[in-house]
């Protein structure tokens, strides 16, 4: 990489390299900056479609629209509060799990395992879940409805124990002759030597908890509105329904770029995160030092 | 008597990793495993007024219902088709991405590079399609006119409205929306490679697509394969959103998989109990599939889930 | 799904009766029968009607609050903020409504609250919802009997005898219907047009030189005319294809053909001697509009693509004047395409409403039945004081209560302008121009929802229509000359219950109309097109079309009955 001299047909793979990603970054980037543009056009103007480098007529009208709303900087607030502190849970509690299944002297390690993936398949659906969290443990309503049931993840506690399982022993099991106990080498060795893998499980948690709506819907009330809940609400005032009502009088259609507004408004903080944690992303610095 | 006490002693000896794992069980058995005698539905007739207990038992007569509708059995060869599709061109994808980002010199670079493929993740299935409606409209849609240039199709050809080009849309579509997204997992697992293999590697005298074939990719190794046992499991699902969106009246023959199939039967038509036995159906046979995946993995390549 | 094909009819017709900003509802002097008729004295309807000190909501003031769930996750505008309407509901009766969406599928939030018995004090569902059963059944909801003998026996005399008769189930009234409306609805309020008329770009019809155009012939004429003038214009603009959202016409847009080609279709479906209420798939009329469809298709006058549309893609469209002849519900054209038209390309790219089309020599007929309710209020035994939400109801039911919902306080929001309420000027320029600042500041069309016919808020939104948008008027009037009253053919809620077999059945027809719809439409000949129909009859026998026949034949008799007609 950096150490080697290049060859004619390195730098020809470099070459091509480049063009081939920058054309993948301008098709992925293209319809995000679309929606940008869009969503900062005249909304009247707007609706008539064919707006591709820049906005036709210019204008803020719609976040000022948006931002008109008082309910969304509440649910600015709940948002980021649940993303945060569901996030450092659900990575703690599912990672300590990981850890506890990666080590094969563990009684019970594989029914334990198998408990977890089954339920990546089998469900009750929603009435029962629904009367566990409402009816039996009283959630409803609570802060801690976003917090409790998103604990733990299947997929994210495999992706752990995969990333454990690849974790050299020899470290471990000296701190163990020096009389460390398995909490102790959980959180002063492990953890600080897994900052990729927790980096990208706190993304996932972080993406899925931003994103979440459903359990908002089920579960939450007004003073608990999440970001995702309000850009649900305005995407489907579009459906037939509402052509409907705004038949009836009842309430005008929202037009595109203001729905665009609003998926701007709710998307932008939760994109900025993933250059942040890349960081944790930098090779090696994290295993060599377990090694040295 | 001894084996008993001695497991009793190991615990006592593990009660450190048991405290660390049994939350976690806890809360699967509390929050999956006690929620799942909502199944019992699939034997019954249920409407939501009877509820769990009096709704009328019919049986395996949803099962027998389910097997007898040729709508199933098309929506069940839709899904293996569309699911295979997707695998083979999805599952690859990121994995490649990450070594082609893994392999730019310049750092900066890679990260904007990172940052922006991983973009469309965040872009609703009803703004993709949306915007699959304008590229591919047949007068105007820049990629209808770019295929046309290339001969590719006819002029005029309404893409959108093709139940044969509906499965190439839903792979390059979905390929495109999560390549990024799903190549973070497998940037983080490289990022974990010991750096000093890599020196190793150089001292030795191998290239840079020596160290990529040698060390990389058998790092990514135990990653791919959980992933990859996962994802075959995940051959009876298709994505919902997107497949729900994208048909229309010509194409939704092509559309139709089994989750659409299920949201009809089950949550339009209000058929609580048939809509469960295929979700049920469903799951049987993705735990059925990734259990056989780990099976033949663990005795090829020693990698395993479990 | 129930009832999908009455609810277009509802919304057109709706659509006409709640223009130029003000809910009108209708009529009948009998409706309104507990105190003096609306239409005999204005004034009595203005807050102090004699009747209002007998009614039992005025026993308690007191500040009161209860929760309702209304089923439509776009209802933003009906959640109580502080509106107008609904500070002087609460400042005269001390109640507030919670009034909570759902986010995402109603049906599920719904399905979730029934099944869990989790629900609120109240309810506005509608009246035709499969859920409907679900919650009288298990007995999770009140009778409004019971609790108006019990709270509110003033109530009783209020309501509308043929009201309450259509809409019992087993003996009982279970709900308060929004938006019922009486018989002389079609001859008073604003003129009904209950098909998406077709309109045409004003300039591209004088372009063509501005003919006649009557007949189905006439219009084939005049698109042939404009294709060939404005090459790049696509010819013909339809709504939006889906036969499980829009009925069995497949578009909203092809009523107004059907109307045209089968101006007897819904007498024609019902067989009284073989027992069925037949798929108008079978009418040839019906099928004849399809062949017509066909026939502009394989003259390049219609584009395929609308085939495939979204409603977006077709409203983008239509937003940029893209289509010479386009579809579209008349106050959407009036009020939000046509102005948009004009202030982003230009006043001579409007369009105008073309007239009724007659097609073999037959004048089109549109089967205008009133609407009979929309949303029904329920009151479930989770209500901690039903009385008071009752007695709210009956207030909110009574002449003071419409008029303090509907125009608020006279000499402050409104006058009496010839007998009639008016909003005061600038509040009816708001409700003109900003609809949405309207809603919010105002709420007059959105606060309890339990909207009662009444002959004077009718006569005030024909006359306000008339007033303020005298071309979508007069283009109203043009068209509801082709009305009948089809209340009394019950051909309404005929689409078989969720859970029986035949719903099942049903489903697999349309399903199967649907995917024969565009096969139909883009034949190559008369040959092709009539195998695929031919194919489709035989199809939809195979899955048992016969017997969704029968049971649409008994929910015929059903609806007569209700109505008190057999």
């Amino acid at each position: 990489m950096n150490i080697t001299s290049r060859s004619w047909s390195s730098r020809g793979f470099d070459l091509l390299n480049v063009i081939l990603l920058t054309a993948l970054c301008i098709v992925t980037l293209y319809p995000f900056y679309n929606i940008v543009i869009t969503s900062l056009n005249d909304p009247t103007d707007a609706a008539r479609g064919g707006i591709t480098l820049w906005p036709r007529v210019f204008s803020i009208d719609n976040y000022r629209i948006v931002f008109k709303d008082n309910q969304i900087v509440h649910a600015f607030f709940i948002t980021v509060a649940r993303t945060i502190v569901g996030t450092a849970t659900a990575v703690l509690f599912t990672g300590a799990f990981a850890y506890g299944i990666s080590k094969s002297e563990l009684v019970g390690r594989r029914i334990f395992l198998m408990l977890a993936i089954v339920t990546m398949y089998f469900g009750g659906g929603i009435i029962p879940y629904y009367l566990l969290i409402a009816k039996y443990l009283h959630l409803k309503g609570d802060f801690l409805v976003y917090i409790i049931p998103n604990l733990f993840n299947v997929f994210n506690a495999i992706i752990m124990l995969t990333f454990f399982r690849t974790l050299p022993k020899d470290t471990e099991e000296s701190a163990k002759i020096d009389g460390a106990n398995d909490l102790r080498i959980f959180f002063r060795l492990v953890l600080p030597v897994s900052k990729p893998v927790l980096a990208t499980i706190a993304l996932y948690n972080a993406v899925s908890h931003w994103n979440a709506w459903y359990d908002a819907m089920l579960f939450g009330n007004d003073n608990l509105l999440t970001l995702q809940q309000i850009l649900m609400q305005i995407i489907s005032s579009n459906s037939n329904v509402s052509q409907l009502a705004s038949q009836l009088g009842y309430g005008a259609v929202n037009s595109t770029s203001l729905k665009l507004a609003t998926m701007v408004i709710t998307t932008l903080p939760i994109v900025f995160t993933y250059p942040f944690i890349q960081k944790y992303f930098v090779q090696g610095v994290m295993i060599g030092s377990v090694k040295g | 008597m001894p084996a008993k006490r001695s497991l009793t002693k190991q615990i006592w000896l593990q009660r450190y990793l048991m405290i660390l794992t049994l939350p976690a069980v806890i809360w699967i058995l509390l929050f999956s495993y006690v929620p799942m005698y909502g199944l019992i539905i699939v034997f019954q007739d249920y409407t939501p007024f009877q509820g769990f207990i009096h709704s009328p038992w019919v049986g395996f007569d949803n099962f027998r219902e389910l097997f007898a509708d040729p709508t199933f059995r098309e929506s069940l060869s839709n899904t293996f088709k569309m699911s295979i599709a997707k695998l083979v061109f999805g599952f690859p994808a990121p994995i490649i991405l990450a070594l082609l980002l893994n392999e730019l010199v310049f750092k900066r670079f890679k990260r904007i590079v990172q940052s922006l493929t991983y973009l469309p993740y965040f872009v609703s299935w009803v703004l993709v399609v949306g915007f699959m409606y304008t590229l591919l409209d047949p007068d105007t849609g820049v990629i209808t006119k770019l295929l046309v240039r290339l001969g590719l199709i006819e002029n005029g050809t309404m893409l959108m409205g093709d139940a044969h080009a509906f499965l190439a849309l839903a792979v390059i579509t979905e390929v495109w929306k999560n390549i990024g997204w799903n190549s973070i997992i497998y940037l983080a697992a490289i990022a974990g490679i010991d750096p000093q293999l890599y020196e190793a590697a150089v001292v030795d005298g191998a290239n840079r697509f020596q160290r990529v074939w040698h060390i990389t990719l058998p790092s990514l190794k135990p990653t791919i394969i959980i992933l990859l046992i996962l994802s075959i499991g995940g051959l009876v699902s298709a994505n919902f959103d997107q497949l729900f969106l994208m048909q229309n009246s010509m194409t939704q023959d092509a559309a139709n998989v089994l989750a659409v199939y299920s949201y009809k039967m089950g949550l339009v038509s209000g058929r609580f109990s048939y809509g469960t036995a295929v979700g049920l159906f469903q799951s049987l046979v993705a735990f059925i599939l990734m259990y056989v995946a780990n099976y033949t993995s663990r005795k090829i390549s020693k990698e395993s889930l479990f | 799904m129930q009832g999908k094909e009455l609810k277009t009819l509802a919304a057109a017709m709706i659509a006409v009766a709640l223009l130029a900003g003000c809910s009108s509802n209708k009529s009948n002097e009998e409706a309104s029968s507990g105190g003096p008729s609306p239409s005999s004295s204005a004034s009595a309807a203005s807050g102090d009607a004699p009747q209002a000190n007998e009614l039992s909501w005025k026993k308690d003031t007191s500040p009161f609050k209860f929760t309702q769930y209304f089923y439509g996750n776009w209802g933003s505008a009906y959640i109580w903020k502080d509106q107008y309407a609904m500070k002087l509901a609460t400042e005269k009766t001390g109640v507030t409504v919670d009034r909570k969406l759902a986010t995402g599928s109603d049906d599920d939030y719904l399905n979730t609250m029934i099944a869990s018995g989790d629900l609120p004090d109240s309810i506005m569902l509608d009246w035709n919802n499969p859920a409907v059963t679900k919650l009288i059944k298990n007995g999770m909801v009140y009778s409004m009997d019971e609790l108006i003998d019990k709270y509110a026996p003033e109530f009783k005399s209020m309501l509308d005898p043929d009201m309450v008769k259509y809409h019992s189930i087993d003996g009982k009234l279970w709900y308060l219907p929004n938006e019922y409306e009486t018989q002389d609805r079609l001859t008073s309020g604003v003129p009904i047009v209950p098909v998406r008329p077709w309109f045409i770009r004003s300039d591209i019809y004088k372009a063509i030189g501005s003919p006649k155009i009557e007949t189905t012939d006439d219009l084939m004429n005049a698109l042939k005319a404009a294709k060939a003038k404005f090459p790049d214009i696509s010819p013909v603009g339809l709504e939006f294809f889906d036969v499980s959202k829009n009925g069995f016409g497949g578009s909203l847009s092809m009523d107004y053909l059907i109307d045209s080609f089968s101006p007897h279709l819904l007498e024609e479906r019902v067989k009284d001697d073989q027992q069925i209420v037949e798929y108008p798939m079978r009418n040839k009329g019906f099928i004849d509009a399809f062949r017509y469809l066909n026939q502009l298709y394989r003259n390049g006058l219609f584009d395929p693509q609308l085939l495939i549309y979204k409603q977006e893609q077709y409203e983008e469209k239509l937003y940029g004047a893209k289509y010479a002849v386009a579809s579209q519900y008349m106050n959407n054209m009036y009020t939000t395409y046509n102005p948009k038209i004009e202030s982003t390309i230009g006043k001579d790219q409007t369009y105008t409403v073309l007239d009724g089309l007659k097609a073999n020599g037959q004048d089109p007929r549109y089967p205008a039945s009133r609407l009979m309710g929309w949303q029904g209020f329920f009151i479930t035994k989770q209500a901690k004081d039903p009385g008071r939400i009752i007695r709210f109801a009956e207030y909110a039911w009574s002449d003071e209560g419409q008029m303090d919902m509907r125009y608020g306080k006279e000499g402050e929001t409104y006058d009496m302008v010839d007998g009639l309420p008016k909003y005061k000027p600038d509040i009816l320029q708001t409700a003109l121009k900003d609809h949405a600042t309207f809603d919010a500041k105002y709420g007059f069309q959105d606060s309890t929802l339990l909207w009662r016919a009444g002959k004077l808020w009718d006569d005030a939104a024909a006359r306000d229509l008339k007033e303020s948008q005298p071309e979508q008027y007069d283009a109203s009037q043009l068209l509801s000359k082709y009305d009948y009253d089809s209340y009394s053919l019950g051909m309404e809620n005929l689409t078989p219950d969720g859970s029986t077999p035949e719903a099942v059945i049903n489903e697999k027809v349309i399903d199967l109309w649907n995917k024969t719809i565009p096969k139909l439409v883009l034949s190559k000949s008369d040959d092709e097109f009539n195998n695929v129909y031919n194919n489709f009859i035989k199809q939809m026998d195979q899955v048992g079309a016969e017997k969704v026949e029968k049971v649409m034949y008994q929910l015929h008799l059903n609806d007569l009955q209700k109505k008190g007609l057999k």
